[in-house]
């Protein structure tokens, strides 16, 4: 029985092994993470606190909660935002993805697949691969701080519409960033694709938004790879939470099934809507188009990395035509909305409850992280301790844990 | 650099909260190569494998302290370092949690939220929600050398009539910008949001004041709202006072 503080991930966590005759018979994951009970304090603060509240969930992820956020809250008072809105807010989700792909890949991966033992020493010895990192990180902030005012919690974006726009010459300058990033994006992928990563084969069942038209991850419905088609505001029927008692965050099934939430869940079910230039790269670098391998999440992520920065682009170029300021939406009605919005991790669910005078009277949220803790426990359980010796045992373990991008502080909120 | 100034040992801790402070701070890694230059970090878990407890010059921690486990660290921290500095709003006002100290016991069924200056001695304090790196990293760097961190005790109005932007509370809307701790360069006003005080009150900040004139337009239930969102933000200010 070992228990492990894990370095480089998001939010505190340890994880444990539990040995029977030389099987892994019981892994578990535990936050160290203390509660904030973030859906308590939103009781009896006004609508519009929700988004700026809720970003406050996590540091990595703050646009993703801010968006989920806010269209949850306009699911409830009855407001349809503008193709405007919804544009700027992917360009949001464009940026979200990459800034914490690349951060993950190049800062808290790359590491350990190369044997130094920090980002640092990554810096001082591997100075190009560094400076990859950078310019796809810069890139990501520069998109988010145009369009959203800050890259770590944004302030422009709000229920209704958006509080400021970009100008037509900031977003010229990001698609000139733009294009120079999709370079890096490349050999991002190109690296990421070369590495030998550990074989394992887990049977998992996997989730994520759909449409059926685009590699959506602001709308659509949530569709699993074992035919569970639903809409956000049925979530309370598909995704069950349970809590453990050994670990502060929840943990989710998809109607009592471990599931798998995620870039490669995305990658798995959406793969064939990906932009055509991420197409003909991944046939360039013969990439199969399923992954059944959970360490490939780590190739999903830098094959997302690529296709969002080519996404990105594209609605520049759109927006740069005829954006304009616009007015915020108000309020239609006063009762319950969910949402749903692809998140780095996997998929998020926000509900709120909003009385007449416009104040929470209950939220819910629901994080990938929680979605995907019995996965990894699951896949932890497949790993065979005989083939290594305890310490390389331990760097394993890690190594699995990370490949599935996991943020504590999202899950404990 | 000069090579004959000694490195710092320069510890990043992380107690409960989003860590967008940490990130923040690492932000732009090119400013952040400065502070290499002046420190060694020996301990920032999030982005290094191999972390040792101490000892320490300079610490700084974000976050607010919820469990024993947190509690102990803190206690031990505190006893390895000669400087310590408290980050973002959650380590000085106890952040989007501290909601909870003003719900009824019974409805969240947890303890009051603590912040760090309640647990132990701290030297200083970098405010925001998140922190401003720029600032952070020009703090770091008078530290080294001995100096003091002096926060700026000018408001937000002042960066935000610099920026050219239209006055909020001139239009009936909720805007903390004039009692509240500038040095932000009135971000969050510039992007069309309202200045909500994550940074804290200014010295002089006249609270009765900016009651009054928001009264005229809004009620008094959102006012005290917008006052609690990143923590205690009133009560941080009256301790100030009370400390002087």
């Amino acid at each position: 029985m070992t228990e492990n503080e894990i370095p480089q991930i998001e939010g505190h966590a340890a994880f444990y092994t539990h040995l029977k005759s030389g099987r892994i018979d019981q892994a578990k994951i535990i936050g160290l993470d203390g509660e904030r009970f973030v859906e308590k304090i939103l009781f009896g603060r006004k609508y519009w606190e929700a988004p700026i509240i809720t970003s406050r969930i996590c540091g990595i992820c703050p646009v993703i909660h801010n968006i989920t956020s806010s269209k949850a809250v306009e699911s409830a008072l009855g407001i349809e935002v503008s193709k405007q809105t919804t544009k700027l807010r992917t360009l949001m989700l464009c940026g979200q993805m990459i800034q914490s792909h690349s951060l993950h890949l190049y800062l808290l991966v790359l590491p350990q697949l190369m044997g130094v033992s920090s980002s640092f020493e990554l810096q001082a010895n591997h100075p190009d691969l560094f400076k990859n990192a950078i310019t796809l990180k810069n890139y990501a902030d520069s998109l988010i701080e145009t369009i959203a005012g800050r890259a770590v919690h944004p302030v422009s974006n709000t229920v209704g519409g958006f509080k400021s726009f970009p100008s037509i010459k900031e977003l010229d300058n990001l698609i000139l960033k733009a294009e120079s990033a999709l370079l890096i994006a490349e050999d991002t992928l190109r690296l990421f694709a070369d590495y030998k990563y550990p074989l394992m084969t887990s049977k998992m069942i996997y989730s994520a938004l759909s449409d059926k038209k685009y590699y959506t991850i602001y709308d659509g419905d949530i569709r699993s790879s074992d035919n569970h088609v639903f809409d956000a505001k049925d979530y309370k029927k598909y995704i069950i939470e349970e809590l453990m008692p050994y670990n502060k965050a929840k943990y989710a099934s998809l109607k009592g099934e471990i599931f798998m939430v995620g870039a490669m869940a995305r990658y798995n079910l959406n793969g064939k809507y990906l932009t055509p230039k991420t197409q003909t790269l991944l046939q360039d670098l013969q990439i199969e188009n399923e992954f059944k391998n959970p360490f490939y999440n780590i190739i999903a992520q830098a094959i997302e990395n690529f296709h969002f920065l080519d996404h990105s682009i594209e609605l520049l170029k759109q927006l740069i035509k005829n954006i304009k300021p616009e007015e915020i939406i108000q309020p239609k009605s006063f009762g319950e909305g969910a949402s749903a919005c692809e998140a780095p991790r996997g998929t998020l669910f926000h509900y709120y409850k909003i009385d007449k005078k416009g104040y929470i009277e209950k939220a819910d949220i629901i994080t990938p992280t929680v979605q995907n803790l019995s996965a990894m426990e699951n896949d932890m359980k497949l790993i065979n301790p005989k083939d290594f010796e305890k310490d390389e045992l331990n760097m394993f373990i890690e190594l699995l844990i990370k490949s599935y991008d996991p943020c504590i502080t999202c899950a404990t909120h | 650099m000069n090579q004959q100034l000694a490195k710092k040992r320069l510890g990043i801790f992380s107690l409960t909260c989003c860590e967008g402070c940490q990130f923040a701070l690492l932000k732009d890694y090119i400013s952040f190569q400065k502070v290499l230059e002046y420190y060694d970090i020996i301990n920032f878990r999030l982005a290094q494998e191999t972390n040792l407890p101490g000892p320490f010059d300079v610490v700084l921690i974000e976050g607010t302290p919820e469990s024993d486990r947190e509690i102990k660290l803190l206690k031990e921290i505190r006893k390895e370092s000669a400087v310590v500095v408290a980050i973002g709003s959650c380590a000085i006002l106890g952040g989007i949690q501290s909601e909870r100290n003003r719900l009824p016991q019974k409805y969240i069924g947890s303890e009051k939220v603590k912040t760090i200056k309640n647990v132990i001695k701290v030297d200083y304090e970098i405010p925001g929600c998140p922190i401003d790196n720029t600032e952070t990293i020009g703090y770091l760097l008078n530290l080294y050398f001995g100096k003091n961190i002096e926060l700026p005790d000018y408001s937000v109005c002042f960066e935000c009539r610099q920026n050219e932007n239209n006055c909020l509370i001139k239009t009936k809307k909720l805007c903390l910008g004039p009692i509240t701790r500038g040095g932000c360069n009135s971000v969050c006003i510039n992007g069309g949001e309202a200045c909500l005080g994550c940074r804290g009150a200014t010295n002089q900040a006249n609270f009765d004041k900016l009651r009054e004139t928001l009264k005229s337009f809004t009620d008094s239930e959102e006012i005290e709202n917008i006052l609690t969102i990143y923590g205690e933000y009133e009560k941080d200010s009256k301790d100030r006072h009370d400390r002087k």
